[in-house]
């Protein structure tokens, strides 16, 4: 009845999806294009300067509530080239000035995997350049879906630090790090959580052991709350205090912003295609 | 002489040849009307028209008014004009509020014809749909507005300025163009296209995002537009944006496109927008915190990362992270506290439309019977187009309130003010309309019916008969007087009955029992314009037309050259007419009508000569025979009544007798002619005749009593 389509609007159709593959595809390729080339250069502008060379930024962390943990920490592209943290606890009477010891960096593997993947996106772009000819609907969805997985995943990476346990903060490498060390009793940890620069501090306490506490070893998280507990050779803790300071880094903030803009570009090309294999079946789409 | 009234044609066909516009406040109706373009106030009095003379007499395409300078932008062909309203500051005009006449100001030409326009919603650039479709934008314009250094400070007759500034070309040409109120997207459709297209400007994003470093291969000011499908089942054959109020501010109120569709099902289209957060994390909460990241449970990190991340890229089109595309948001200029305070700003973002509502006449208007029903075939056409627009009571509420509100304040700013306005605006000053004549008293000319044809010279020369047609000629049909006109209506030259009040005939017309019976006696051509319409017969033909220019057409009566015959004529006349309808009734005289013309045909043949031909013409009228076959003219009325008593009394016999009653009182008209002259023209070598027109003809006076023979003279222009 009415559904039953004209040969009219079928042609108009066909006609539209040709131009769509011809001309639309490249069209939005190119814009995905420049906004992952502007990515990737933000992650390269954070460590080399315009002429080249190397370029860091410092960001100061702090709470505005408490002034027990402040650090500056330079941020040199994917490595923390300089932690220069103060920590003014409860337990001890001075304030602890902590630096990173010399030649040391510690790299933040989040941001590394973030740029690997923004690569790797890119270099799937750059194998369909603007001469290629797509058959079909479905190539043209096999890209956005390969570009979109790595998308995604360097997206998760900045969004989600890694989730350690306790006894596997205490034994990273970070610990060995700082000169003068950190005490025993301090655990620091540094990751990225979305656009911000994070630094934790948890202070512990010794369980005694005859006390008849519930022992529950805490298992991974990104942030350990107050009063989670653990083991290290056979010593027993519990955490007392946490502190986190974060500042936001600027232009992690606009590679976010680019993902999702490009992650976008992808799911509206699909869109764009699928809308015509829902016409009555056709088969070329 | 003054000038009484001037007629304005009928609008050209189709929905993009007229509009409406403002300016400042007021608004104005701007239409195309042939090749001339007619511009009327809010009250419909006419201000202005441009005439098509001065852009060659090309029939206008298209119309566009902006809106808020009541700039009008229209198309002859592939070529747009613009013009801009000048302020009339001395000038008495009629017009009370809008004293301005529109000038042109710019001109530019495109590679094909034009079919769409629309402004931009500030009137600075103007978007034409023809083989592609393109953005144009006036340079100087554009510049004052921005507000950068006017590059042509030093000239200011460079006004002409119209450049190209984005171009698409679509895989079919554009069919219908529209622009949203506020002027972010603008949506496209073509001929039997499924898909809408909204498009969107997706250099917002672009610039504000990669504002510190402009990449290499982009210009300043570089434009470029995205598009979205918003797919239908079948062809869209129509959409209209609802309308927002120009006190509303931007962004406020989304944008929502009403489709109309073959299936007969209309459809609402809202634009998306969700809350400003959404571009950093691209998931939907208001509040992005980081209660989520201390929570111990792994599981529940897992669950509450995958809702994030994924809510946003969900393949069905309900509920997506898009969202409007603004202005000016620079991300790493502002942290996260700065983003909630400017929570009416949204993120850049692409574009999305879901539907918000679809109105199905068959299951949702209860009251109205259902459309399909009405169709008799399986035929897709006969089933009107099912259109819904838009009331827009909010917005007109909404934009009253603040004008009412905007005036108040104004009123309470001027009190505050001190008294020092003269009072110069109190002496009200009386212009009075100097009526011409008797016309002015009954409104003026308008128009009773038209005719049209498909052939183009048709109609294009008329001449009308001088002589009236008494109203007895068409009997119970009418009581006014007709006239009779000679036109080519393309493969004949024909005589023509213009009847002024032809109610009673085509209401019999309109009845399909009779109206066969109706319509073998008079052949109507015409269309009907008005309540009370009049009508136009067709009457028999004249002649083929021989070549393809008409000169002069033009009838005058036997009388003015030959005197001596007339009343010998007449009074044969009358004995043959009182013996062929002896039945007619007492009032009327006993002779039919008839009277004896000459007709003249100049025409231009192809090798630049000049033919004359002349007709005579004798046109009489003679009384209609119904029932061929079972009655002679010389049966009495009451015999067939008693004849036709026999048969059964139905309803469709009584009107088919009250038909034939009607029928029998009325007379045809008809023509005999005879060729009498027909011959070149004696003209000089090389002389070519351009115009024609009698110079000498009905002067009333002397045709009653001629003193002498008028000499019948034509005055040549070559």
């Amino acid at each position: 009845m009415a559904a039953v389509a004209s040969e009219a609007e079928r042609a108009v159709l066909e006609e539209e999806f040709k131009w769509l593959l011809r001309e639309e595809v490249h069209a939005v390729l190119k814009q995905l294009k420049d906004v992952l080339k502007e990515a990737s250069r933000r992650f390269t502008l954070s460590a080399t300067g315009p002429e080249g060379q190397t370029r860091q930024e410092n960001f100061k962390l702090g709470s505005s509530a408490t002034d027990q943990v402040k650090g500056v920490l330079t941020l040199q592209g994917d490595a923390l080239a300089q932690a220069d943290i103060n920590l003014r606890l409860p337990k001890h009477n001075q304030v602890l000035h902590c630096t990173f010891r010399e030649d040391k960096q510690w790299k933040l593997q989040q941001i590394q995997d973030a740029r690997n993947h923004v690569g790797q996106a890119l270099y799937l772009l750059n194998s369909r350049d603007q001469t290629y000819q797509f058959k079909s609907g479905a190539e043209v969805t096999k890209l956005m879906d390969a570009v979109m997985l790595q998308l995604t995943r360097a997206r998760n990476r900045l969004t989600t630090p890694a989730a350690m346990t306790l006894p596997e903060v205490a034994s990273s490498s970070l610990m060995k790090m700082f000169t003068p060390p950190l005490p025993g009793d301090v655990f620091a940890n540094f990751y990225i959580n979305l656009s911000k620069l994070c630094l934790i501090v948890y202070q512990l306490h010794l369980l005694q052991p005859n006390l008849n506490k519930n022992f529950k070893p805490a298992g991974s998280s990104v942030l350990h709350n107050p009063g989670s507990m653990f083991e290290i050779n056979n010593q027993k803790f519990e955490v007392s205090h946490v502190h986190k300071v974060e500042c936001v880094v600027p232009w992690l903030n606009d590679t976010l912003v680019f993902f999702t803009i490009a992650l976008q570009l992808c799911q509206q090309l699909k869109d764009k295609i699928s809308v015509f294999s829902s016409y009555w079946n056709f088969k070329p789409y | 002489m003054n000038l009484h009234q001037v007629l304005t044609g009928a609008v050209n066909p189709g929905d993009s040849c007229f509009s409406v516009g403002n300016i400042g406040d007021e608004p104005f109706t701007a239409y195309a009307s042939g090749c001339d373009i007619v511009i009327l106030a809010s009250d419909f009095e006419r201000l202005q028209i441009i005439p098509g003379a001065k852009h060659g007499n090309i029939q206008v395409g298209c119309v566009d008014c902006s809106m808020h300078q009541g700039k009008i932008a229209a198309s002859y062909g592939n070529i747009i004009c613009i013009f801009e309203p000048i302020a009339l500051l001395n000038q008495k005009t009629k017009h009370s509020t809008l004293n301005y006449q529109w000038q042109k100001s710019g001109q530019f030409a495109l590679e094909s014809v034009v079919h769409n326009l629309a402004w931009d919603p500030q009137g600075i650039r103007l978007l034409t749909g023809s083989s592609s479709l393109q953005l144009w934008s006036n340079g100087n314009l554009e510049a004052n507005i921005s507000e950068e250094e006017a590059a042509d400070e030093t000239d200011p007759s460079k006004v002409s300025d119209w450049r190209c500034i984005w171009e698409s070309k679509t895989a079919s040409p554009i069919h219908l163009l529209k622009v949203s109120p506020d002027g972010e997207f603008f949506a496209t459709v073509g001929k039997d296209d499924c898909l809408v297209k909204v498009w969107y400007n997706s250099s917002s994003w672009q610039s504000a995002v990669m504002a510190p470093v402009i990449p290499v291969d982009k210009k300043e000011g570089d434009i470029d537009f995205s598009f979205i499908y918003l797919a239908h089942p079948r062809a869209v054959t129509g959409f209209s944006w609802r309308k927002t109020s120009k006190y509303m501010p931007r962004g406020l109120t989304c944008n929502v496109l009403l489709t109309c569709c073959k299936d007969n099902v209309c459809r609402l289209w809202a634009e998306t927008l969700l809350p400003s957060d959404t571009l950093i994390s691209g998931d939907g909460h208001t509040q992005w915190s980081e209660s989520v990241w201390t929570a111990n449970n792994l599981k529940r990190n897992i669950s509450n990362r995958e809702k994030l991340n994924f809510r946003s890229f969900r393949i069905g089109r309900r509920r997506s992270s898009g969202l409007v595309a603004h202005s000016g948001y620079l991300p790493h200029q502002q942290d996260a506290h700065e983003v909630h305070r400017n929570s009416p700003l949204h993120a850049n973002s692409l574009c999305h439309f879901h539907i918000a509502a679809s109105i199905n006449p068959a299951t949702d208007i209860p009251l109205l019977p259902s459309i399909t029903s009405l169709s008799l075939s399986e035929h897709e056409e006969t089933n009107g187009p099912f259109v819904v627009h838009w009331l827009n009571n909010k917005e007109l509420h909404f934009t009253l309130s603040m004008e009412v509100f905007l005036q108040q304040l104004r009123r309470n700013l001027e009190q505050q003010s001190p008294e020092s306005v003269a009072d110069d605006g109190q002496m009200a000053s009386k212009s009075d309309d100097d009526p011409v004549g008797p016309l002015s008293y009954s409104g003026g000319v308008s128009e009773l019916a038209r005719i049209n044809s498909l052939h183009v010279s048709a109609f294009s020369n008329v001449a009308w008969l001088p002589t009236l047609i008494p109203s007895y000629c068409l009997g119970a049909y009418c009581n006014s007087p007709s006239a009779c006109f000679v036109a080519s209506d393309g493969h004949y030259l024909r005589l023509y009955q213009a009847v002024i009040d032809a109610k009673k005939i085509l209401s019999e017309l309109s009845n399909p029992e009779i109206a066969k019976f109706v319509g073998e006696v008079f052949n109507i051509v015409s269309q009907q314009s008005t309540a009370r319409p009049g009508c136009i017969i067709e009457l028999d033909a004249i002649t083929e037309l021989y070549g393809k220019e008409t000169q002069l057409l033009h009838v005058f009566k036997e009388d003015f050259i030959l005197v001596n015959q007339p009343k010998k004529m007449q009074q044969k006349e009358g004995q043959t007419s009182n013996e062929t309808s002896p039945q007619q009734e007492a009032e009327e005289p006993h002779d039919g009508f008839s009277e004896k013309f000459f007709l003249v045909v100049i025409e231009h043949k192809q090798n630049n000569r000049s033919v004359l031909h002349m007709w005579h013409l004798h046109l009489k009228s003679d009384s209609i025979s119904v029932d061929h076959a079972t009655e002679t003219p010389l049966l009495s009325p009451e015999e067939q009544n008693g004849f036709a008593s026999e048969k059964l009394h139905s309803p469709f016999f009584k009107k088919y007798q009250a038909c034939k009653a009607n029928l029998q009182s009325a007379s045809r008209l008809a023509l005999s002619s005879k060729r009498v002259y027909s011959q070149e023209l004696a003209l000089p070598e090389g002389v070519e005749i351009t115009r024609v027109t009698p110079s000498a003809g009905h002067l009333s006076s002397s045709s009653v009593h001629p003193a002498c023979l008028a000499p019948y003279l034509l005055a040549t222009w070559g």
